[in-house]
């Protein structure tokens, strides 16, 4: 059930960026897709639905915790590209006065 | 000595670091001093463990081998940290004079640096995520450091494109972790059983390739390219050009040693033909000097390619055209760049008269492009012949020969710089003597790479490649043939300047159709394995 | 720009609730799932709602990229500490054979300080973004 949700956000992210023409929304797209993708990789060590990864008495089955780790480091890698995309973007419109797409490839600066 | 790998990628960011936050005069010598360390330690490694016969593992923190970070060395990577050590030296010579006091600037290359060596090393597929990423946002800042109107914009495409991109690769990783359980690359190695059909391995690699497709500029998703490498300052075009694409490259080789997948053998093939021959024709109607040396790196990628995708154990062709290019296209960029800086202008039917006024600067980009453009006693001829020798049908030497006429119809569409005569106002303006070095360094390299290559890779593989030929008189024919025609096709077509050639100028592909050919691309691959 | 009134008020009384969640995230972290890092992200986003409640606050920047610096600094003298009594870097400096709630003080210190560390770097980050827009 749950990797087949994150299927469906992820093709949602990919239509947005085939057909946007804003920069802003590119980029919310983009940032849809990454929340996708970390979703999945969380729901992978969870076949078994077991308990959670600490030792304590009585716990016999547990979540795999690999993925847990890696995925903190790809939230912060994402929210330092999202930061920094929007960074260049408040420069692009001082520049070329405009936020599409189709018009900034057309423009001089 | 154990933990030299460890203290490669640590140095530069230490330096690095010293020179952000202590914003003195004396940067400089910091630099000179991390950068020589560097040498010395890489040099006396590789004497160290005998040339590295098998590779060399370095466990950190000695946690179970399934779930730790690994650093590996062999000869592969031995061979790319060298050339990243070499060209890494030849930017910071090129501006040392002009940027002395701004640390920012010295402060993102050599982080720069210290973290593209660490991509080199890893052994593990997550770690090299991080590093790319790494790489991919850093590069992206020192594009638009200029901070004009065409950089940000060529900026912001490199960056949101570049992640997209590898967003996938991350989806092919949660397969192969989902089906092997580790994400080691040896232990993969060993692991992976690959079957017919469309399960979740052949997912993975699809992905996976697809990713490394964007990052190394392959056919239908090369356009951030050309933006990106026209519009940054030209000691980073250099570099980008000489060395991060191949950053694209080197895991394409880590991951089909990985894999041992047959299928997809002819695909890249025929990808590298597409990729070369459409470089080539925007390469001949454009008419910025840098956008030509732009396109003129997606069509030797495309070589690259070919050579690369040979039989197991041939493949040595597409590895010394990447060491060769790395050095003459940073000699062209280089010297493109001095050209610029001194006549203050970029087209190339406007600017005249460099044999005259520059004869020294002149003599090191014709040295540059007899490189590029295989003539024998220099190092693109050695590596061509390879790469022609192991291909094994007759239609695939005949389009070889038909990208060599189209390179040099571009390059002689250059050379019409040097012809002219002499200018007085350009007078006072004089090359400096930092930025000589590199050229005459690089342009040395050009002819030892071309005249001594048996010894130098006889350390790094054991193929033999003693079959070429340096002086025969046929080879010598062939390339006056060949460059008879492509001024033939020079005069017919290019200098008329038709209606065509405006149009392939001209074109602007946007964001969505760019991601639109991604999503085309991954389709075809699908297609091709069912 | 005017705030829909809904969320001011809403804002208003969610506020301390997701103080306290924030807190017990990071402090329970060696017993339940999260720790550091969950527990930092849950209260930078307590701190930014307050530009929805209080919308001419004061500027802080400088003081928070300041206090983030002395407690990365703090950071790298907790993680070294246990150079002095066992050798190795960045473990448990606490001998082992004492009890298991002297054990606990490294863990939760630790947490601690991380944190904070994250919620006042993303706090950094997004409130540069907001202060810009206004001037």
């Amino acid at each position: 059930m749950n990797p087949i949700l994150s299927f469906i956000i992820m093709l949602i992210g990919i239509y947005g960026i085939v057909t946007s023409e804003n920069i802003i929304k590119s980029i919310i797209c983009f940032s849809i897709i990454e929340t996708a993708l970390i979703l999945l990789f969380l729901n992978l060590g969870n076949g078994n639905h077991g308990d959670i990864p600490i030792i304590l008495e009585g716990v016999k089955n547990m979540v795999d915790p690999l993925p847990q780790a890696l995925m903190i480091t790809t939230i912060v890698i994402g929210a330092s590209t999202t930061a920094l995309a929007l960074m260049i973007s408040i420069k692009i419109f001082h520049y070329y006065g405009t936020l599409e797409w189709d018009e900034l490839l057309e423009r001089e600066g | 000595m154990e933990l030299i790998p460890v203290l490669i990628i640590m140095i530069p960011i230490f330096a690095s670091m010293i020179v952000y936050l202590t914003d003195t005069k004396y940067s400089n010598n910091v630099v000179f001093v991390a950068q020589g360390t560097l040498s010395i330690l890489a040099v006396k490694y590789f004497i160290e463990f005998e040339g590295l016969k098998e590779k060399h593992l370095l466990n950190l923190g000695n946690w179970n081998e399934v779930v730790s970070i690994v650093l590996r060395n062999d000869k592969i990577s031995m061979l790319f940290i060298f050339l990243t050590i070499l060209i890494w030296w030849m930017i910071l010579i090129y501006i040392w004079d002009t940027k002395k006091r701004d640390s920012k600037f010295i402060f993102l290359l050599i982080f720069l640096e210290g973290v593209f060596l660490g991509l080199l090393q890893t052994n593990d597929l997550f770690t090299m995520f991080v590093f790319i990423e790494i790489t991919t946002i850093l590069s992206s800042i020192l594009i638009l450091y200029k901070m004009d109107g065409e950089s940000v914009r060529a900026g912001l495409y490199y960056l949101l494109f570049n992640s997209v991109g590898m967003m996938f690769y991350l989806l092919g990783m949660a397969f192969i972790y989902y089906s092997e359980g580790t994400l080691n690359i040896d232990i993969l190695t060993a692991k992976i059983n690959i079957y017919q059909g469309l399960n979740l391995t052949n997912l993975s690699y699809i992905s996976i390739m697809a990713a490394v497709g964007v990052k190394s500029a392959f056919f239908p998703v090369y356009n951030w390219l050309p933006k990106a490498h026209s519009a940054a300052p030209s000691s980073i075009s250099a570099l980008l050009s000489g060395l991060l694409v191949k950053s694209g490259l080197y895991v394409f080789i880590r991951i089909n040693s990985m894999y041992g997948l047959e299928t997809f053998r002819e695909f890249f093939i025929i990808l590298g033909i597409f990729t070369a021959i459409s470089g080539a024709i925007f390469a001949v109607s454009q008419k910025d000097l840098k956008q030509i040396l732009a396109f003129s790196t997606i069509s030797q990628i495309g070589i690259i390619m070919i050579g690369l995708n040979q039989l197991e154990g041939e493949t040595l062709g597409g590895i010394m055209h990447i060491i060769n290019h790395g050095i003459f296209k940073t000699l062209l960029f280089l010297s493109g760049g001095a050209v610029v800086s001194l006549y203050k202008k970029r087209d190339v039917t406007k600017i005249r008269g460099l044999l005259k006024n520059y004869p020294l600067l002149s003599i090191f980009m014709i040295v540059g492009i007899l490189s590029i453009t295989g003539m024998p006693l220099f190092n693109g001829y050695v590596s061509k012949s390879i790469i022609k020798y192991g291909v094994y049908s007759k239609t695939l030497e005949y389009l070889m020969y038909f990208i060599d006429i189209l390179t040099l119809t571009y390059f002689i569409k250059l050379s019409q710089i040097f012809f002219g005569e002499k200018n007085i106002n350009l007078k006072n303006h004089k090359l400096g003597i930092y930025k000589k070095i590199p050229l005459y360094l690089l342009s040395l390299a050009c002819i030892i790479f071309g005249n001594f290559y048996i010894p130098i890779y006889s350390l790094f593989t054991e193929a033999s490649i003693k079959y070429i030929n340096l002086f025969n008189i046929s080879e010598w024919l062939l390339f006056g043939l060949k460059a008879a025609v492509a001024y033939f096709l020079y005069r017919i077509i290019v200098k008329k300047d038709y209606n065509f050639i405006k149009f392939l100028r001209r074109t602007n592909i946007s964001f969505s159709s760019t991601n639109f050919l991604f999503i085309l691309f991954i389709t075809i691959m699908i297609i091709w394995k069912l | 720009m005017k705030n829909s009134q809904i969320l001011v008020c809403f804002s208003r009384v969610l506020f301390p609730f997701i103080l306290v969640f924030g807190f017990y995230v990071i402090i329970n972290g060696h017993l339940t799932p999260g720790g550091g890092f969950q527990g930092g992200a849950i209260l930078a986003t307590a701190i930014l709602i307050t530009y929805f409640i209080i919308p001419e606050r004061i500027s802080i920047l400088t003081g928070l990229v300041r206090l983030e610096k002395l407690l990365f600094i703090a950071i790298i003298i907790v993680g070294s500490l246990s150079l002095i009594t066992k050798g190795t870097f960045f473990t448990n400096p606490i001998p082992m054979d004492w009890g298991i709630n002297y054990k606990r003080i490294f863990l939760v210190l630790l947490n601690f300080l991380i944190g904070s560390k994250v919620s006042l770097g993303l706090v950094a980050m997004f409130s540069s973004f907001i202060e810009e827009g206004r001037s």
